[in-house]
């Protein structure tokens, strides 16, 4: 699954040309230069669905979709070449969630965005939401948060820590903010499945007609 | 034991709504009333914030009826599958007592041509409350957030949870005693309709 996992992970040399390029073009706003410059997405370019999550990384229903909904999801039609999934983070409801996003975008900096992601929704799943822990009480962005997460995801804990130290993706998460919220965003997860929007913690049923509608 | 006699008339009047529930919903009609009204309901808080996606779900093309249907009725098992947490108990049971209540006003309406406003306020009520109340406070999808937001700003959030389930509480309990007034109002009718 991990294999198959890394195969349908946009590989990251193109990432970095791209978003290199877009930097240098001065007719592309800084917003949309900074979406670009993290793409984290799974499956096909060709598929015929896409499906655009804005999440945070500390929130319940986020987690819960990702533990109970997303393999199902990725199994049935991500592995399949039928959707295409973008995962776009913002952070939206605790003090930890800026930093929580501001990780995530320089482990996708590393190469180790889905193994961050994976690692965060199930471990704040596993150790708090789904013992009825709230969101502003988790413990998982305190102390040493960037060597533990680091090891976990075998990541280079000290440029991690860099990258956060100098605020070298504040300015993207709040982009990805203001671009979430210009696009409707209410809250968190908020899914757009070719352009139809969905609001919260969506069932597989929601997703998997939602996506056979465009099949 | 010795019981005070208010309780006991409680007690008293609350055996007589269960029965007029009861011979109401004996009947088919009623009863498949009150099972329709509840999986509208139920479907109607779900999607109240993704009005957009339901309409295009049960207008499109592009998935048949019989797929529309299967989909309605997975969401309805996901609906009993959540029932063991809390927003989930909230929701279904909210439903049910608004099924309920809609068949006993109807029932009310038939026999008796007018329809007992204490208890049509209380299911309005509840509604209102379940719409408020339930819903991902947490994540910011429920209609109070906005609300909140502007007296509490960064703390709406947590706020909007707790307010939520107040609200979701408050509604079952008012559901409760609408269909226990409509439960009465039918034992009447129906003890009167014999008589």
């Amino acid at each position: 699954m991990l294999a198959l996992g890394f195969f349908l992970r946009g590989p990251q040399e193109e990432v970095a040309e791209s978003s290199a390029e877009t930097q240098n073009s001065s007719t592309v706003s800084s917003q949309a230069r900074e979406t670009a410059l993290a793409p984290m997405t799974l499956g096909s370019e060709d598929a015929p669905v896409t499906i655009v999550e804005y999440a945070d990384f500390l929130c319940p229903y986020c987690a819960q979709y990702h533990n109970e909904v997303s393999p199902e999801v990725e199994r049935d039609y991500i592995e399949t070449g039928k959707v295409k999934f973008e995962f776009r983070p913002i952070s939206y409801l605790t003090e930890d969630s800026s930093r929580a996003a501001e990780l995530a975008y320089c482990a996708n900096d590393q190469g180790k965005f889905w193994d961050y992601h994976d690692y965060i929704y199930e471990k704040t799943w596993s150790d708090f939401y789904s013992k009825g822990v709230r969101a502003n009480e988790v413990s998982l962005f305190k102390d040493d948060y960037v060597t533990t997460i680091a090891k976990e995801i075998q990541a280079n804990s000290e440029e991690l820590q860099t990258c956060l130290d100098e605020g070298r993706h504040k300015a993207t998460v709040e982009n990805a903010n203001n671009e979430a919220q210009e696009n409707g965003v209410r809250g968190t997860p908020h899914f757009t499945i070719n352009d139809k929007p969905y609001s919260g913690f969506a069932p597989y049923p929601v997703i998997k007609t939602t996506i056979e509608s465009f099949l | 034991m010795h019981v005070p006699l208010p309780l006991q008339s409680l007690i008293f009047k609350v055996k007589l709504s269960v029965h007029g529930i009861a011979s109401v919903l004996k009947a088919p009609k009623y009863l498949i009333l009150a099972v329709l009204v509840s999986l509208l309901f139920t479907q109607f808080i779900f999607w109240l914030l993704n009005l957009g996606l339901l309409q295009y779900i049960t207008t499109t093309v592009t998935l048949t009826f019989v797929e529309k249907i299967k989909f309605f009725l997975e969401m309805t098992l996901v609906f009993i599958e959540t029932a063991d947490t809390l927003q989930g108990f909230l929701l279904l049971s909210i439903s049910i007592l608004q099924g309920i209540a809609v068949a006993l006003i109807a029932y009310s309406f038939r026999s008796a041509g007018r329809i007992d406003r204490k208890s049509m306020s209380g299911s309005t009520l509840a509604s209102l409350g379940a719409m408020i109340g339930l819903g991902c406070a947490a994540c910011g999808t429920s209609l109070i957030v906005p609300v909140i937001a502007i007296f509490f700003s960064g703390s709406a959030y947590a706020i909007a949870d707790t307010v939520g389930i107040y609200a979701s509480i408050i509604a079952l309990l008012v559901a409760v005693y609408a269909v226990y007034r409509l439960g009465y109002v039918a034992y009447g009718q129906s003890s009167e309709r014999r008589a």
